[in-house]
């Protein structure tokens, strides 16, 4: 398998759990953190991982074109409200699947 | 300010933030990128010179924004009712290259905007958990 491909679905993946990580150092009820909360090791380390994100993502780029990669790309956004839903309890309205849906249709279209 | 039901339009102010400021960022570093590009022909210094570059700067500022104005939306929302709205970027980074850089705009392009604003639109009016505003 390609060694970009497999770079490109890491980034995807590890950008759904950068979200989560963020998310979870903002949760309500959060020990107070320096610099308004910059500084909650779940924040730092979601900012890592997203940093992460983008050296995977600039690697993958070099080998995959830019439309391949935004039409997979689009496949965070169901990625992170499931996990949202999972990780959070989030509720999660059929509305929501749909503008979701709608969201990646568009992004697909987008990298035609 | 005290828990409750009504739409939280700070939220949704400190979203318009964020995408605004990423968009800027991206079209910062794009700028910045060419400027850099024009000079990789010359000496070493040039290298370093990129990155005291205004544009490159101003688009790190950008992305500070950005950082800070999620986080805080972050506490303000659930996270499956924040992220899709980042799927703005794309329309207005669109937008961007069409007006700024005179880039084409397609019919895909034009249908792919009009389906994300669509879901963006189906997601903020769905019914979600109660959400806090923060003060």
């Amino acid at each position: 398998m390609n060694a970009a491909f497999i770079a490109m679905w890491v980034a995807i993946g590890l950008t759904c759990v950068g979200q989560l990580l963020m998310k979870a150092a903002n949760m309500p009820g959060r020990k107070s953190y320096p610099l308004g909360g910059l500084l909650h090791p779940l924040m730092v380390l979601g900012l890592g991982t997203m940093f992460g994100v983008t050296l995977l993502a600039s690697y993958a780029l070099g080998h995959v074109s830019l439309g391949t990669f935004t039409a997979w790309n689009a496949a965070n956004y169901p990625l992170t409200v499931l996990g949202a839903a999972v990780v959070f309890r989030e509720h999660v309205s059929v509305r929501a699947i749909l503008g979701v849906m709608c969201v990646c249709v568009g992004i697909l279209l987008f990298s035609l | 300010m005290s828990a409750d039901r009504h739409t939280p339009w700070g939220a949704y102010g400190l979203i318009a933030l964020s995408v605004l400021s990423q968009s800027a960022g991206a079209a910062l570093f794009k700028v910045g990128s060419e400027q850099a590009r024009e000079r990789l022909s010359e000496e070493w210094w040039a290298i370093i010179w990129t990155w005291l570059n205004p544009y490159f700067i101003g688009g790190l500022a950008c992305l500070g924004v950005q950082t800070i104005a999620w986080m805080l939306v972050l506490r303000r929302l659930p996270l499956s009712r924040a992220y899709p709205f980042m799927a703005c970027v794309l329309p207005v980074n669109l937008l961007i290259a069409v007006l700024y850089f005179s880039e084409q705009m397609s019919w895909n392009h034009l249908v792919g905007m009009i389906l994300i604003g669509g879901g963006v639109v189906l997601v903020a009016s769905a019914e979600s958990e109660p959400v806090k505003e923060v003060s």
